[in-house]
């Protein structure tokens, strides 16, 4: 349980990585799958490839702990290539049988489109393996306030937020208790067709829909006894703290960013 | 002496419900004392520590806190003077960590930052739970989240503290360990302290008793007087303190034993005394 990561969940170790400020994190992640939508060549791919495999390196995660959180993907990703090997058309044609067809520019958009989902997936989970939930929605919070002067609420939004991740576990057990307690009583999950199986669910979801209301209200009433007034002002604990490594992250970022573009250019 | 809080004639009823919870509720809460409410399940306890906070607002009569009439306009200033812990420590866990949560109801006032810190450690500390100030929710025991609950009202200083059984879940060093702070807090005087416990040890360090039933006070008094009362006691069927529970022992086995009330503690003197 405690080394297998679930995709997106957090891994606590102490790396360079994760004291960076989620700030910069954020936009790291955010700017990194922009830029790779601008590789066009095996120099650029392999030169952004190269920036995550250093970003890896330096979070402390194993590639093996990668590796488990990108697996339950896997099917979603093997479907894509597929699809666009054998149903895209253009070049020579290598194969073909009924609408399906294996073509050299079908393969050649089959590797890009493997090549972009796998980056894209693994630098996000370098982001939220290395940044708490609760940090990215503070980083969030901070990108979107300039919004306030277009008056969106977005203290209430990010306190929603974070109390919403905060109870993603504490719903999940609860659900797994009530399985079981319906299992004590005899239920099977795993047996009949798939139409009883999905049947068996409602004796879970029902009570786990109803405790959850009776718990966002129990919630509000406790927020409110604590003070809580969503048109006060608030002052905050959690504070982001931009330090001297961040802004060397940035200066990397500019580098990578700027060689990028000169590979591209043929100018590299 | 002024109390801190007074019900007078209150009624209540949830909406779409067709039963009075609370009928004609009148008491008072002395400043600087520690009552505590008992009662069977559904006599209406948590429903009366929600109408002194404001969190329900009754049908009729009033509410008082610290002079201020609790109604929709005092709300700020009500929830600011009242601090209640609430039966179940799961829903009231709003922070990510511990020691989010702490700062909870201390951002809500606007604390600066620099005060924050030291209050939160000095609350954590009071109920043990330094080590865990960055653990997040899911990895504490229920205990553990009541700790964090009382944390959570201690460092707010509120004039009046309400437990609603918040020490039900914790193992005896712990409630020992609550108990012997909230005794703390009592004789610094100034804050007044509401139990709501099924505990007969909770019931007997209290200065006052008030007995709720059928929606309504049947006893209230000073500790001794009330818990005295053992036909009381298991009429409403609140569990009987030990001392007494010894002593009513006694008497059914014919032994006399002075109509007063004993602590633990005094029983067994008296006891060593006829030996
Ligand atoms: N939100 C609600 N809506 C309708 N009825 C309610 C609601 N909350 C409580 N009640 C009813 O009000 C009565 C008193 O409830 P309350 O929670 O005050 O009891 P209690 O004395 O705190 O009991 P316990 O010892 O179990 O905590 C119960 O009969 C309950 O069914
Ligand atoms: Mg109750």
């Amino acid at each position: 349980m405690n080394n297998k990561i679930v995709f997106g969940s957090y891994v606590p170790v102490a790396s360079p990585l994760h004291r960076l400020d989620p700030r910069m994190k954020l936009l790291m992640c955010i700017w990194y799958v922009i830029l790779v939508f601008f590789a066009n060549s095996w120099g650029t791919s392999l030169w952004l490839l190269a920036g995550l495999l250093l970003a890896m390196l330096m979070s402390h995660v194993s590639f093996r702990q990668y590796w488990q959180g990108l697996r339950p993907l896997a099917w979603v990703i093997v479907f894509t290539v597929a699809f666009q090997v054998l149903f895209s058309s253009g070049g020579r044609l290598y194969w073909h049988w009924g609408i399906m067809s294996i073509t050299h520019d079908g393969l050649v958009n089959a590797l890009i489109i493997f090549y972009r989902f796998m980056v894209i997936i693994t630098a996000s989970t370098v982001l939220t393996a290395t940044t708490p939930t609760l940090r990215i929605a503070d980083g969030l919070d901070c990108f979107m306030r300039p919004l306030k002067f277009l008056r969106v609420p977005v203290n209430q939004i990010t306190l929603m937020l974070s109390i919403a991740l905060r109870f993603i576990p504490t719903i999940m057990d609860e659900a797994g208790k009530i399985t079981n307690a319906q299992r004590s009583r005899g239920m099977n999950f795993h047996q009949g067709t798939l139409v009883q199986r999905v049947r068996h669910l409602v004796p879970v979801l029902i009570p786990l829909f109803v405790n959850s209301f009776k718990r966002a209200e129990d919630l509000a009433t406790a927020m409110e006894a604590r003070g809580y007034d969503p048109d006060s002002p608030r002052t905050h604990f959690r504070q982001l703290h931009w330090r001297g490594c961040d802004t060397m992250t940035f200066v990397v970022m500019v580098l990578v960013t700027t060689i990028l573009f000169l590979i591209r250019g043929g100018l590299l | 002496m002024v109390d801190a809080v007074t019900l007078t004639n209150v009624q209540f009823q949830y909406p779409n419900a067709d039963r009075m919870i609370l009928d004609g509720v009148s008491l008072r809460f002395p400043q600087g004392e520690w009552t505590a409410i008992i009662g069977r399940n559904g006599s209406g306890k948590s429903t009366l520590a929600r109408l002194i906070d404001g969190l329900l607002l009754p049908k009729q009569g009033q509410v008082t806190v610290c002079n201020l009439p609790v109604t929709e306009e005092n709300m700020t200033r009500v929830h600011q003077q009242v601090g209640i812990v609430f039966q179940n420590p799961d829903n009231q866990f709003v922070g990510a960590t511990v020691a989010d949560d702490v700062a909870f109801g201390l951002e809500n006032r606007q604390v600066p930052l620099a005060k924050m810190r030291s209050r939160i450690q000095q609350a954590l500390a009071a109920v043990d739970m330094t080590d865990l100030a960055s653990a997040e929710p899911t990895m504490l025991s229920g205990g553990q989240k009541q700790r964090v609950a009382i944390a959570g009202i201690l460092a707010l200083k509120p004039q009046v503290i309400i437990l609603d059984e918040a020490t039900s879940m914790l193992d005896p060093a712990g409630r020992q360990l609550v108990l012997d702070l909230l005794q703390r807090l009592r004789t610094q005087q100034q804050y007044t302290i509401i139990s709501i416990t099924h505990d007969p040890t909770e019931m007997a360090i209290a200065d006052r008793v008030v007995v709720l039933d059928g929606g309504q006070v049947i006893r209230q008094g000073d500790t001794a007087t009330v818990l005295a009362d053992v036909d009381l006691l298991r009429h409403v069927g609140v569990g009987v303190p030990a001392g007494q529970a010894l002593r009513q022992a006694l008497v059914d086995r014919g032994i006399t034993v002075p109509a007063r009330y004993f602590t633990e503690e005094e029983m067994v003197r008296w006891i060593c005394q006829q030996l």
